[in-house]
């Protein structure tokens, strides 16, 4: 039985023509290819392209869910000759530095209006988290671990373990927030009131002078106020006042 | 007694009559955190009560000095409190919190937002802090701490400009203790006294005060002995009370520093 996408020539065509799914690609695996899920695409470029490397930014990250399906086409076209090249490019990094790679991959969802290291934090939680928690993680070292994956921050810049702690905050916040809302329990207030209910305010009279007035007799000169620190500092410095 | 009866015994037994809040301004690096433990002590030690709210938390100096547990694990009452994060949401309820429980409680604060002036200023004006300290009879204070850098000073002009950061007590601290080795208090301080600005400053109700180095300041910190412990005879965590040395230079710059606000005519703000 003839089978055109095993040789991968076959479903890029299905993809360019906009064939229907009635050909024997099947939707579901015609989805995944076009789509941006690194995870089917990552099973299919180590399977076909393992030696074809080349040094180009991570896609895995990619917030690109808008996309036309022409504009995909587009793309797919102009990058059919390696149509893998990223993934098998991450790959070989893996390989590389394999004794260093600390995190299981997942899925990274993007977030809308939230940067590729919130998106990874947040695919990452239990992982990270599990290591936060029994110290065995820094925050400077898991700065290194996302550059490794090739991550940056705004604008391009080194990631730095503050900045990763930042993001870290936030995610951890929104993961808290989700869980809460998915099991019903109300959100954990951070700060519980501790006023009583019996309290009512101090009524003060405007009148009432505050307690620096009714003791400083002496008019305040800011002249003899100069004129002190001035001495003090001539005393301080062994000069004569 | 278990801890927490300790806590409730001395809240009940609160009753001050001066409720101050001194909020500390200006840039990191200049001594502001030791000036705010000088201040706290005093309060203490004078009977009242005082709570440090720490939002400096690269360098948490008032965390570490009044930490919320002693070595057995017992609470210590009024210790400091600390924001969660330093994000600007969490901040600003956390203020809130410390600043409902001062006013429901009669406690002093005196908070230190090391660099933290947009963080200040953003919560000044959401709340009109002014208006609310004065609505329920708390004395607000705002130390601006000042180092030998001319930086310091501009900064602290910039904020004083800011009608937002201004309040009828409105200190400069010149502090001798941070100035570099080989640079002489002269050195240091006399390019800002002889500021205009400076002088402009003063004119419009700022109060100078300056504030002489203790040497033994890391003597006393090591050991974990405080400026009124050294005074009192009071040991330290081994058993050891301060030497002659000690006692004498400690107790030469507190008296020093209670002349100089005394001088100054303002001793009456200090928490």
């Amino acid at each position: 039985m003839r089978v055109p996408e095993a040789s991968g020539a076959g479903l890029r065509s299905a993809m360019r023509l906009g064939l229907p799914s009635g050909n024997c690609l099947s939707e579901s695996v015609r989805e995944a290819f076009g789509s941006p899920d690194q995870k089917h695409q990552r099973c299919i470029g180590a399977y076909r392209q393992p030696r074809r490397y080349r040094v180009v930014a991570p896609t895995c990250l990619r917030r690109d869910t808008d996309v036309t399906a022409t504009a995909r086409v587009s793309e797919f076209d102009a990058k059919k000759d390696t149509p893998f090249a990223e993934f098998v490019d991450s790959l070989s990094r893996m390989a590389e530095n394999g004794r260093t790679r600390s995190f299981r991959k997942r899925r990274v969802k993007p977030y809308r209006g939230r940067g590729d290291v919130y998106c990874w934090l947040r695919a990452h939680h239990a992982q990270v988290a599990a290591r936060l928690a029994t110290e065995e993680l820094s925050w400077a070292t898991l700065a290194e671990a996302l550059s490794r994956e090739g991550l940056r921050g705004r604008n391009g810049v080194e990631l730095t373990g503050r900045a990763v702690a930042q993001v870290w905050r936030r995610v951890s916040r929104d993961v808290e927030a989700e869980d809460a809302a998915r099991t019903g329990a109300p959100p954990k207030r951070k700060f519980p009131s501790r006023i009583s209910p019996d309290w009512r305010p101090r009524v003060v009279s405007p009148a009432q002078p505050s307690a620096g007035q009714d003791t400083s007799d002496a008019p305040y000169d800011p002249d003899e106020q100069l004129a002190r620190i001035r001495r003090i500092i001539a005393e301080r410095s062994g000069r004569k006042a | 007694m278990d801890g927490s009866e300790e806590l409730k015994k001395s809240v009940s037994g609160a009753g001050c009559a001066k409720v101050s809040l001194v909020a500390r301004g200006g840039r990191g690096r200049t001594g502001g955190s030791t000036g705010l433990d000088l201040w706290i002590q005093r309060g203490r030690y004078q009977g009242r009560r005082v709570k440090p709210l720490d939002g400096d938390l690269r360098s948490r100096t008032l965390s570490l000095l009044y930490p919320p547990v002693d070595e057995k694990k017992n609470p210590i009452p009024d210790a400091a409190s600390a924001p969660p994060t330093d994000e600007l949401p969490d901040i600003k309820a956390w203020l809130s919190s410390e600043f409902d429980s001062m006013v429901t409680e009669g406690v002093s604060r005196v908070l230190d937002l090391s660099g933290g002036d947009r963080v200040l200023q953003e919560y000044v004006r959401d709340l009109v802090l002014r208006e609310f300290c004065r609505d329920f009879g708390v004395d607000l204070m705002m130390p601006i701490f000042l180092g030998p850098e001319i930086e310091d000073f501009r900064h602290a002009m910039e904020m004083l400009r800011s009608d937002d950061l201004r309040c009828e007590r409105t200190v400069l601290v010149l502090n001798e203790g941070v100035i570099r080795h080989g640079q002489t208090t002269a050195g240091a301080f006399d390019p800002i006294v002889g500021h205009p600005d400076f002088k402009a400053v003063l004119r419009e109700g700022v109060r100078p005060v300056f504030l002489r180095r203790l040497t033994c300041l890391s003597a006393l910190r090591e050991r974990g002995l405080g400026f009124y412990d050294v005074i009192t005879d009071s040991p330290d965590r081994s058993g050891v009370k301060a030497s002659p040395t000690l006692y004498h230079m400690t107790r030469t710059w507190l008296d020093t520093f209670e002349r100089e606000w005394r001088e100054a005519g303002i001793a009456e703000w200090l928490p």
